[in-house]
Parts: C-alpha cells; structure tokens; sequence
C-alpha cells in the first residue's frame, strides 16, 4: 500500500516537471521569436551586410527550442 | 571581422534609417570590443558549469541517476544551454545595436534595449556647441577607447558616445565637420539656410 502511494507520488512528481517543462519552453519559444522580431526591427534602423549572421544565428536558436520541444514531448 | 567591428570609418556597405540622400556617414561606432569582456567571461563560465559539475559528480562517485532519471537531465543540460545561447546571444545584440552615427549633417545615438525597445537620438551638427573627449582609466589608455560628450542647443543637450575606440580620432573628425558645417557660406548664406531653403523647394516640387 505505501510503496504504491510512493509510486503514484513519483508518478505525480514527474509529471509536474514534465509539463512545467513544457510551459517554459513554450513560454522560451516566443522569446526566441520575439529575438526575431528584434533583429527584423533593428536591421531595419542600421542596414549592414553583416546583419545576415544574425539572422542565422537567431533562426538556428529558434530551431533548437522547437528541437528541444520534440525531445521533451517524445522522451519524458 | 564585420560582425565584430566598432570603428567603422565612412563604411561603404552600411545605410541608417532616417538617412537622407546627400548624406555621407562618416563613422559608425560601438564600444570598444573589451566592454563584452564582462559578459563573455559570465557566459564561458555557464558554458563550463554543467561540465564542471559533471566531472565533480563523476570524480565524487555521486550517482546523480538515482536521483533524476537519464532523459530528465539530458533536457535539463539542453535547457542550460538554450539559456546560456539566449543571454550571449541578446548580450551580443545589445552591444551590436548600441550605435553612434556621425555624418555630416549630424550625429545620431541608437540605443537599443534588448527586450524592451529603442531611443534614438539625433542633434544636426548646427546646433552643436561643444565637443569633448575623455580617457580617464587603466583600460581606457592600454586600449585605446574612451568617451565623448557632444553639447548641443538641441532639445537634448548633451550626447555621451561611451567606450568608443579611437576618440581623439573621432573628436578631430566631428569637430572639424561641426566647423565647415557652421562655417558661414561665401554667398553670405549659412548651411542651415541653404538646407531649409532646399527642403522649402523640395516641398513645393511635389
């Protein structure tokens, strides 16, 4: 009896980190969009050929966080 | 490298927002490369953090798997990492987007702050009474980087380009612009007359 109550307790545990996990990166993803939308905004007061590195760099971190998304949903 | 560059002079593939078309853009500035020290240093040490514990957990026989399974640390490191790439990364921005501007009809300071917006600010080199420049620190000397305090009769009256590289470069350059722009014109005519006049023209044209 106690060790099941135990198990459910973990079971339960789990759970919460799993969707407080999910939350964050949800909560992350629009960041990651809205860093987008900075550059978008920034490039546009100062043209530079350099700001195509930037763009780069924030789209590859988008896609990480969508990566990570996968990760969580698929292995916890 | 171009994303690294703080002293940008009359850069050839750089344009500005409010540019207009005769206007030449003498500099672009941004602190001096050794300011990020602060933050770069912060951000190898979040970098080196989870290795670090790693090693120290793996040296002191500390089996971290009894306590959280394989896959919950495995997204935990992921996350550390998405956060340490999101505070170089806007660190990075912030330093990118700070930018002084001098052409030769003004001086402009863009200063973006990260998630919440941007200023920016501009005096036309007319109403430019003062132009200082100041190394006052260890760094400052070995680096070659300090301050400029621009003092205008504009409704902002006083410009402070900070950590810039090369000011008494940068100093030399604006006061000399701010003394042909001022200078009165031979037909006894100013350049801030001649421009209202112009824009007066360009107005009625359309």
């Amino acid at each position: 009896m106690i060790e099941n109550i135990n198990l459910l307790n973990s079971i339960n545990l789990f759970l919460i980190i799993k969707i407080s996990l999910e939350v964050f990166l949800f909560v992350y993803a629009i960041i990651a969009i809205v860093v987008i939308r900075q550059i978008k905004f920034m490039t546009k007061t100062i043209k530079s050929d350099a700001n195509k590195y930037l763009f780069i760099l924030a789209y590859l971190h988008l896609i990480a966080v969508f990566i990570t998304i996968f990760i969580t949903l698929t292995t916890l | 490298m171009i994303l690294f560059d703080s002293f940008l002079q009359k850069p050839k593939n750089v344009r500005f927002e409010s540019q207009e078309r005769k206007e030449n853009l003498y500099f672009l500035l941004r602190r001096h490369p050794i300011t990020n020290l602060g933050w770069m240093l912060f951000s190898i040490l979040l970098i080196v953090f989870p290795l670090a514990s790693m090693i120290y957990f793996t040296n002191a026989e500390i089996d971290t798997f009894k306590y959280l399974p394989s896959q919950y640390q495995l997204v935990l490191v992921i996350l550390w990492y998405m956060l340490t790439m999101l505070y170089t990364f806007e660190s990075f921005l912030i330093w990118y987007f700070n930018v002084y501007i001098i052409t030769n009809k003004r001086v402009i300071d863009v200063d973006f702050r990260g998630f919440w917006g941007k200023r920016i600010s501009e005096a036309s080199l007319a109403n430019i009474e003062d132009v200082t420049y100041e190394t006052s620190k260890f760094f400052h000397i070995v680096f070659d980087y300090g301050s400029i305090f621009v003092q205008t009769a504009a409704e902002k009256t006083e410009f402070e380009f900070h950590s810039i590289p090369k000011p008494w470069l940068v100093h030399d350059k604006l006061t000399d612009l701010v003394e042909a722009y001022q200078r009165p014109r031979p037909q006894g005519q100013d350049m801030l007359k001649r421009s209202q006049s112009e824009r007066y023209k360009n107005r009625t044209s359309k």
